[in-house]
């Protein structure tokens, strides 16, 4: 009896989530593999191809290249985001005062519009010329990313340093360990489940990345930073190739869930 | 706990009722865009052509004015949801794309009523394969702005107006650190106004006159390119030109950064004036080279294939494009009538300045394949500006990737 | 105290990194319309004018209820089922739990542009075109919450669950007085964010309202741009846009620095 109540009750508690995604993701997902698989046009009339749109990519030099600059970009964005969140977290950590408006101001990059961000940060670069050459335009924007993005971690990596119990670190420096030595054994291990979410969905947001190209390249120069979410934009709504841009999607998806379990394997210990 | 589900319930609810009982399946839905600057009156101009149409026919019209940003996946998406709208307001560059797609419906008959005789360059430009996809309601066209001051600073005394003059100012105005031409190098930046223009002023042009090639990489195309390089080589040309996208009012002419832009719209003009003041403002003709030549686009409303009432459509266009409407429209935006007969000329200095280069522009290509076509050429063009290969090595690999995409599509 | 002083030089120059172009918006939203300041001069006087035409649009007040709405129903909603589902994905073991919990994570991992033409599909067969229920509800499914959530609650000891369960509550009791309070902070947090995303969101709001009355902040603002809309105006719509997201944080940021004190654990 107990066991159907605990049952009962675990299925009633994913009911709301399972029901929202049922019906608003996987459906939808369903969507976008079967227009994968067709030539659609907006206007009807299409037909069901199977999976030529996937073979066309798979000899598209452009999208094989783009896959490339994803891969590149969330190299350069994650760990980025990591250091700059885990380093704010940990000075505010630190000062004693202030703290609630420095967070405030750490904050404002959300609360500022994108489009001035890119204008203000497209003159910021311009001296510099990294925004113009293939090789650096993707750390450029990766800046540019972190800049944008990395308020959010930073807020979670401080929760999660505030749950660390003030003890065990008073502890460590009575056993004589340096500031790095506590950082190293009982800050990071205590982050664990913070810095994995964190990484986790860092990786997901950086494979995916849109908005920041869109606004500051164009997917320029000469397809240096056109990662895939920008082709999957491009091929659908600038060609109208939707059964294209669909399979590019698919195709992302694929990537960033091998690449999340891949990090799951290595962070995520099951208790 | 319960305090916030039930919160959360009440709001549902209210929002609900709030939200439900609109629809009216039997209205005819128009989606317009803000090509009346002023907000006020742009709405006054709508309710008055709504009031008008409904009265002479009732039937219920709904004109819903959306935001230009992300128009093209606002109306993919409705009409891959078959909640499109009747009548939508589409420039001619964007026509033959949809028209490809079977999206739309041919509107000759309705234009073959018109009241008014309209230009057949304006029809040639709304149509694709002889039949005419869109009722016109008005032109646009793109011409030259320089920033006068920047240029006398520097000692130049005449307004350069061909390529040799704009190469030959340009070092004195890099002497003091302005780039003399704006030009964006960005994908996202339509070709239409960037590079084409430059390749039409030299007499190329895009496609072979059958459109089954790529006609850009001849001589011609290779001298527009050049003129680029040789400026950018004499720092004529602002330094991030590769990834540039200049828009009013971030434009490097309104912000001081560069003396002249060859392709800018009447609304850009005047947000030139209005921030480097209108004395220090000159309009002219478009550059000229071999040939002078500049963009202008017509836009008009075309008829959705998925319309549900498509017979009160065809009258609401009929409507839409009389001389009565359109010529107010226009009034209202500062934009030219598509009419034969030219208009008697504006009191606006700036309308009069754009109505001169109104004989030289040209809509671009009508090919349904223009816009990819554009996305493959541009990052060649962005490789020659940073220099990672010369002009006509650009070309070249540019004019290959597209004959090939040509030759399989 | 030198390190004191260190850790705030170095935290200053990373705030006013982030802040300088939010404070750059808001000089050119108050700058006067007609002169135009960003990047050439700063301006030679302030007013509160662009502010308040934008303020004054017709349908202002329509398009900031629809706002407020759609985040605030939003952040309860997800709220409350992330926090659910977390809660079981944390501390209920069942056969194929993990298999479930990256299968609906699989879904984050859809690149949007691809995913918007079906939702819009799935909203308009159920005929939830141009209301609330469609604006709102095909938002609520957040698994990146229901992940942080989970992470958070997984961290939690198990001898406040074991004395919980020694004092014989259910599940319902201990998510009600043990994990919910325990996860303030986390749930601050997400609160904040949830509402900044919905309301800054522009693309699923524009493509889902048909008419006026149904459009979010951003995307009536939106509508008003046209060729010669000057820096003013724009920067104005979009300091309207951005203030209230600052004042949110503002106002819950009591709450995102609770600590879990031991003390507080194992009643």
């Amino acid at each position: 009896m107990p066991r159907l109540r605990s049952s009962m009750t675990t299925l009633a508690f994913l009911l709301p989530v399972l029901a929202l995604s049922a019906a608003f993701r996987f459906l939808p997902m369903l969507g976008a593999v079967g227009l994968s698989m067709t030539d659609y046009h907006p206007g009807g009339d299409w037909r069901f191809v199977g999976a030529e749109n996937y073979q066309s990519l798979a000899q598209d030099e452009i999208f094989l290249a783009s896959l490339r600059t994803t891969l590149g970009y969330a190299a350069l964005h994650v760990p980025l985001t990591v250091v700059v969140a885990l380093g704010s977290a940990l000075l505010l950590h630190a000062v004693p005062w202030g703290r609630g408006l420095f967070r405030a101001a750490l904050f404002a990059p959300y609360a500022t519009s994108l489009v001035l961000s890119a204008v203000i940060w497209r003159r910021v670069l311009e001296p510099t010329g990294f925004l113009e050459r293939p090789s650096t335009v993707l750390a450029a924007l990766a800046v540019v990313g972190v800049w944008r993005g990395f308020g959010y971690a930073m807020l979670i990596l401080f929760a999660g340093i505030r749950n660390v119990p003030a003890d065990c670190l008073e502890a460590a420096t009575v056993d004589g360990a340096s500031a790095w030595q506590r950082f190293r054994h009982v800050l990071l291990p205590a982050l664990r489940p913070a810095l994995f979410f964190v990484v986790v969905v860092e990786t997901v947001a950086a494979l995916q990345i849109f908005d920041t190209v869109y606004v500051m390249t164009g997917g320029g120069p000469v397809r240096a930073s056109y990662t895939l979410a920008y082709a999957v934009y491009d091929y659908g709504f600038r060609y109208f190739d939707f059964g294209r841009a669909a399979a590019a999607g698919v195709v992302l998806w694929a990537i960033v869930l091998l690449v999340s379990l891949g990090q799951r394997r290595a962070f995520d210990r099951n208790p | 706990m319960r305090t916030p589900v039930a919160l959360l319930v009440a709001v549902l609810t209210a929002a609900c009722v709030v939200a439900c009982g609109n629809d009216s399946d039997d209205a005819v839905t128009l989606w317009m865009y803000p090509v009346i600057a002023d907000e006020a009156s742009g709405r006054a101009f709508w309710q008055k052509v709504e009031a008008g149409f409904e009265r002479a026919n009732g039937v219920d019209l709904r004109i819903e004015l959306q935001p230009w940003a992300s128009r093209q996946e606002k109306l993919g998406a409705a009409l891959m949801a078959g909640d499109g709208p009747d009548l939508v307001l589409l420039q001619s560059d964007m026509i033959p794309q949809y028209v490809d797609a079977k999206a739309l419906q041919p509107v000759d008959d309705v234009l073959a009523n018109s009241a008014r005789a309209i230009s057949p360059a304006v029809v040639d430009a709304l149509s694709v394969n002889e039949r005419a996809y869109a009722v016109p309601l008005y032109r646009t066209v793109t011409t030259t702005v320089y920033n006068r001051k920047l240029f006398a600073e520097a000692g130049v005394t005449e307004l350069p107006q061909t390529w040799d003059e704009v190469k030959a100012a340009a070092p004195k105005l890099a002497a003091h650190g302005i780039p003399i031409l704006d030009y964006s190098g960005s994908t996202e930046e339509s070709l239409n106004l960037s590079f084409y223009p430059l390749l039409w002023q030299a007499g190329g042009s895009v496609f072979t006159a059958d459109g089954t090639k790529s006609a850009f990489a001849s001589a011609e195309g290779v001298s527009a390119l050049r003129f680029l390089v040789d400026l950018e080589a004499m720092h004529g040309l602002p330094s991030d030109v590769a990834t540039r996208h200049s828009e009013p009012p971030d434009d490097a002419v309104t912000t001081g950064r560069a003396a002249m832009a060859h392709t800018m719209t009447a609304d850009g003009a005047r947000t030139v004036a209005a921030a480097i003041g209108a004395q220090n403002t000159a309009i002219g003709l478009p550059l000229r080279d071999r040939t002078r030549a500049t963009y202008g686009t017509p836009a008009g409303l075309s008829l959705l294939r998925d319309a549900k009432r498509p017979d009160v459509a065809r009258k609401l266009l009929a409507y839409l494009m009389s001389p009565a409407v359109v010529d107010e429209l226009c009034a209202r935006s500062h934009y030219f009538p598509p009419w034969t007969a030219s208009s008697p000329p504006s009191t606006d200095e700036v309308d009069k300045e754009f109505a001169q280069a109104l004989p030289f522009a040209s809509p671009g290509d009508t090919h349904p394949l223009a816009r990819k076509v554009m996305g493959l050429l541009a990052p060649h063009l962005q490789a020659a500006l940073i220099g990672t290969t010369t002009p006509e090595r650009a070309l070249a690999d540019a004019a290959e990737e597209v004959d090939a995409m040509l030759g399989s599509g | 105290m030198r390190r004191h002083i260190w850790s705030t030089a170095v935290l200053s120059l990373v705030s006013l990194a982030a802040i300088g172009p939010f404070v750059v918006m808001l000089v050119v939203a108050l700058s006067p319309g007609d002169a135009p300041t960003f990047p050439l001069r700063l301006p030679t006087s302030l007013t509160l004018d662009n502010i308040i035409r934008v303020l004054s649009t017709d349908s202002f007040l329509r398009w900031t209820v629809n706002t407020v709405v759609y985040s605030a129903v939003s952040v309860a909603a997800v709220l409350v089922s992330a926090s659910m589902a977390a809660y079981v994905f944390a501390r209920k073991r069942f056969a194929g739990r993990d298999v479930l919990l990256w299968s609906l994570l699989s879904t984050m991992m859809v690149p949007f542009h691809a995913m918007l033409m079906p939702s819009l599909v799935v909203v308009s067969l159920l005929g939830w075109s141009d209301t609330y229920w469609g604006l709102i509800v095909p938002t609520l499914a957040n698994m990146q919450a229901v992940l942080l959530l989970r992470q958070f609650i997984r961290a939690l000891p198990d001898e406040v669950f074991d004395a919980a369960r020694i004092d014989g509550a259910g599940d319902w009791r201990v998510y009600r007085s043990i994990v919910l309070p325990l996860c303030r902070p986390v749930l601050a947090t997400l609160a904040v964010f949830v509402f900044l995303w919905h309301w800054n969101d522009f693309l699923w709001p524009l493509v889902v309202a048909r008419s006026d009355e149904m459009r979010t902040l951003t995307v009536g603002l939106s509508s008003l741009e046209q060729g010669q809309s000057t820096v003013a105006d724009l920067m104005s719509a979009a300091t309207v846009c951005g203030l209230p997201c600052l004042l949110v944080f503002v106002v819950l940021q009591r709450n995102l620095t609770g600590t879990i004190g031991l003390t507080r654990w194992g009643r």
